[in-house]
């Protein structure tokens, strides 16, 4: 849990960031979003010290960050960065083994975890091991650079703008991975983004930092439905807003029986989808299958745009 | 034909090799150069135990002005030497302003005819190229890098020490290879002032105006800086070619 408690920061005396307070709970993933400047890093920053706070504390399990000096605070929190930052003199192994290798873990061990990471991101460790940074592509890149962040199993990782530097279809798919990591570590992330969309499909929560204040911290259904201010909505983008929400709902939410024609879409599919589907195919009506390609009912069209984008 | 320049440079040192073990087996070639019937080959000493002596003092200034530029341009990068900056430039570029006969001539009165005056003169000349290397590679670094180490939980000491110097090593090396390249034909100049160097076959040369003694010093040196050069630049691309990322 980080508990940040009217925490302000300066600059040559202008204001950077202004008395925020907000918790992000274990096992949390929270989005940052905001324009450049809004003070989103500086917040982020200021959680493993690279930027010390100037008034309020940062709190991480209940104990104050300042109480260990700043390596040492550092070593306990993955940090992934845009650019990757990967040490280019260092083989992947050991860029991976940085922090391990700074806690002073033995050799066996931190190879043993550099494995474990590598194979984890879909890396096959005979191959990359003993490769170069500069020998690897953009997404191989960022994915090393995540494993580094999280090579001792930190309870938190701390990102900014981690995808920034990849092409949108690879950023689509370092998304999804990142999600399952997630759910399968547990691990409680804080990641910056200026990207709506991207805070929006991977928060839990998303705080939307504006000129140095925290102008909403909330669910993303709540922060569409809701928007805390004109900031917020503009951010959204008000023509975008109905199809986002219409992305938090799925098809098996509104299954109905009786039978239609056209080719069957997936329940799991998310009614943004489906409306692409019902677009696609032409039709006021689908039928939708399970896992097993089964038919189980069908959608409409109607009860979509009635229900869809509604409050539940 | 990619070999070829391989083939060069081990062609070049097998000659150099061969010269300096049994000069008097090049006499007949040399002798084209002789003035009359007078000597061909340097005799007065070994152009061996010269050639080892020229190596000796260019290599001692190099490294003393290595460690201490390195050092000073280490110092100036830290937060709490930034002040010191302009004053450490001006300290290294007085350094290679002065004209090393120059040094030569101010130090013999304190330090007495010798090694000392050739040693200080190639110090003082070796400091600038070091230093000015060293700078721009601490504080050219790529910033994401740096940020990296900060956020894995790098102390000072080991950012200095397994990122920063690391990354600048080519660029170091770049420095030291103009240095000790500039040394070695200045470090002639120190048989002026009685420093045994290769110089001292040179100026015999000129004296008794006999140009084969001039054209076995000045090709001695001359063979020793571009092998030297050439190593150094292989080792230097090398290091560089992991780091180009």
């Amino acid at each position: 849990m980080i508990e940040i408690e009217n925490v302000s920061k300066r600059y040559n005396g202008l204001p950077a960031v202004k008395n925020v307070s907000m918790t992000i709970r274990a096992h949390e993933f929270v989005t940052i979003v905001g324009m450049s400047g809004s003070g989103k890093t500086t917040l982020l920053r200021m959680i493993n010290r690279l930027v010390e706070v100037d008034e309020g504390t940062i709190k991480i399990d209940g104990v104050d960050n300042r109480d260990v000096s700043g390596p040492q605070l550092r070593r306990s929190i993955g940090y992934a960065i845009q650019q990757h930052g990967l040490f280019p003199h260092r083989s992947v192994a050991e860029n991976i083994g940085t922090v391990p290798g700074l806690l002073g873990w033995t050799v066996e061990k931190t190879g043993e975890r550099v494995d474990e990471l590598l194979s984890l991101f879909q890396l096959d460790p005979a191959i990359y091991r003993d490769r170069y940074p500069h020998e690897l592509s953009g997404g191989q890149q960022q994915r090393v650079g995540v494993a580094r962040a999280l090579a001792a199993r930190p309870n938190i990782l701390l990102m900014d703008e981690p995808f920034g530097a990849l092409d949108p279809v690879i950023r689509n798919k370092a998304r999804e991975d990142l999600q399952k990591i997630q759910q399968q570590l547990g691990t409680t992330i804080v990641m910056v983004t200026h990207d709506m969309e991207e805070a929006l499909a991977l928060g839990h929560r998303i705080a939307i930092m504006d000129g140095g204040e925290l102008v909403q911290f909330a669910e993303p259904a709540d922060v569409l439905r809701n928007p805390a201010s004109e900031f917020v909505e503009s951010l959204v983008g008000k023509g975008e807003k109905p199809f986002r929400l219409l992305a938090f709902a799925s098809v098996e939410d509104l299954i109905e029986p009786g039978e239609a024609s056209g080719s069957p879409i997936s329940g799991q599919l998310s009614l943004r989808d489906a409306l692409a589907e019902f677009v696609a195919q032409g039709k006021t009506s689908l039928p939708v299958k399970d896992e097993n390609a089964r038919i189980v009912g069908q959608i409409t069209l109607d009860s979509l745009v009635r229900n869809g984008s509604g409050t539940p | 034909m990619k070999r070829l320049p391989a083939l060069l440079r081990i062609l070049a040192f097998v000659c150099l090799l061969a010269f300096l073990i049994s000069p008097t087996s090049f006499a007949p070639l040399l002798s084209m150069a002789a003035q009359g019937n007078g000597p061909v080959i340097y005799e007065r000493q070994s152009l061996w135990v010269l050639a080892l002596q020229h190596l000796g003092i260019v290599f001692a200034a190099t490294i003393v002005a290595s460690a201490i530029a390195v050092a000073m341009a280490i110092f100036v990068t830290r937060r709490s030497g930034t002040e010191l900056l302009p004053l450490a430039r001006s300290v290294v570029n007085i350094g290679q302003t002065f004209p090393p006969v120059a040094v030569l001539a101010l130090a013999v009165p304190a330090t007495g005819f010798g090694v000392v005056p050739t040693f200080l003169a190639l110090f003082l000349y070796a400091m600038l190229p070091i230093f000015e290397n060293t700078l721009t590679g601490l504080s050219t670094l790529p910033r994401d890098v740096q940020e990296a180490a900060k956020g894995v939980g790098m102390t000072g000491t080991q950012r200095l020490f397994s990122v920063e110097l690391p990354l600048c090593l080519p660029l170091i090396l770049a420095g030291i290879r103009v240095a000790v390249v500039i040394s070695l034909s200045t470090a002639t100049i120190g048989s002026t002032v009685a420093a045994p160097t290769l110089g001292e076959v040179i100026i015999a040369g000129l004296q008794s105006n006999n140009f084969a003694y001039v054209l076995q010093g000045a090709v001695v040196v001359a063979m020793m800086a571009v092998l030297i050069h050439d190593a150094l630049y292989a080792l230097e691309r090398r290091l560089s070619a992991i780091r180009s990322a």
